[in-house]
């Protein structure tokens, strides 16, 4: 088997996962490199405690999709969430009550 | 609070709303000064909406929001919404739309939610001013129009 193709096997198995808060972006610049098949809250929870953020109560993860913004649920790893690629995740608090 | 204690705090709390983050979310963020964040809301098929909050005496006060059309025209009449946050009005003091939302000063100044102190939620991560401009942000993805 080639190097190529080994290496483009091994990327069929990572995603390259950047996540965007209103205290700052996890990792701060570009993308890390994750296991496909890793909890999505795995990276949350590190960038969490990065970016200092006290409190995630209510905050809901989504990414863009070709029909407009898409809710993923962080306890489902980034396969089962239907991700690949570079995957760029949006998350803060969700709207609160209103009227 | 003492202006210049308020304005540093301002300025500590929307050091993170930032160009990246603008053009991930698609907002526009036209001013980021104290005391006003001016930030538009943009996605494919939907009619923008600018919001303007001014958060004098922040935060000790919660920031009194204003709702725009993209030119910064004021609001007279809201697009579908369906979580309430975006309310028609007229707002009892300000006399206009206004967001119904704990966390915006027309919200906590209307006589139906005077019991619903900004106290108690000035430090809590949800309404630090990006957590209140977030929150904006995902009620409006829920409407229409």
């Amino acid at each position: 088997m080639s190097n190529e193709h080994e290496e483009a096997k091994h990327h069929e198995h990572e995603v390259e996962v950047s996540i965007s808060t209103t205290a700052g972006f996890y990792p701060t610049e570009g993308f890390s490199d994750v296991p496909a098949k890793q909890a999505v809250h795995v990276e949350l929870d590190k960038a969490k405690h990065a970016l200092h953020i006290k409190d995630t109560t209510n905050w809901v993860a989504s990414v863009a999709g070709a029909s407009g913004k898409r809710v993923i649920d962080p306890a489902k790893t980034y396969a089962e969430n239907g991700l690949s690629g570079k995957v760029e995740i949006d998350w803060g608090p969700s709207e609160g009550g209103g009227g | 609070m003492h202006p210049a204690a308020a304005k540093a705090l301002f300025e500590e709390d929307a050091l993170h709303l930032s160009a990246a983050l603008a053009a991930r979310r698609g907002w526009t963020l036209h001013a980021v000064a104290h005391p006003l964040i001016d930030c538009s809301f943009s996605a494919p098929g939907r009619t923008t909406l600018r919001v303007k909050l001014t958060c004098d005496d922040w935060n000790d006060l919660p920031p009194s929001i204003s709702l725009h059309a993209a030119d910064g025209a004021p609001l007279t009449a809201l697009p579908p919404n369906p979580t309430g946050v975006f309310n028609g009005g007229p707002h009892p003091v300000v006399n206009r739309p206004f967001v119904c939302m704990r966390g915006a000063r027309e919200y906590h100044t209307h006589p139906s939610h005077a019991g619903d102190a900004w106290e108690s939620l000035k430090n809590l991560t949800n309404y630090s001013l990006g957590g209140i401009l977030t929150q904006l942000w995902h009620a409006w993805q829920k409407g229409s129009g």
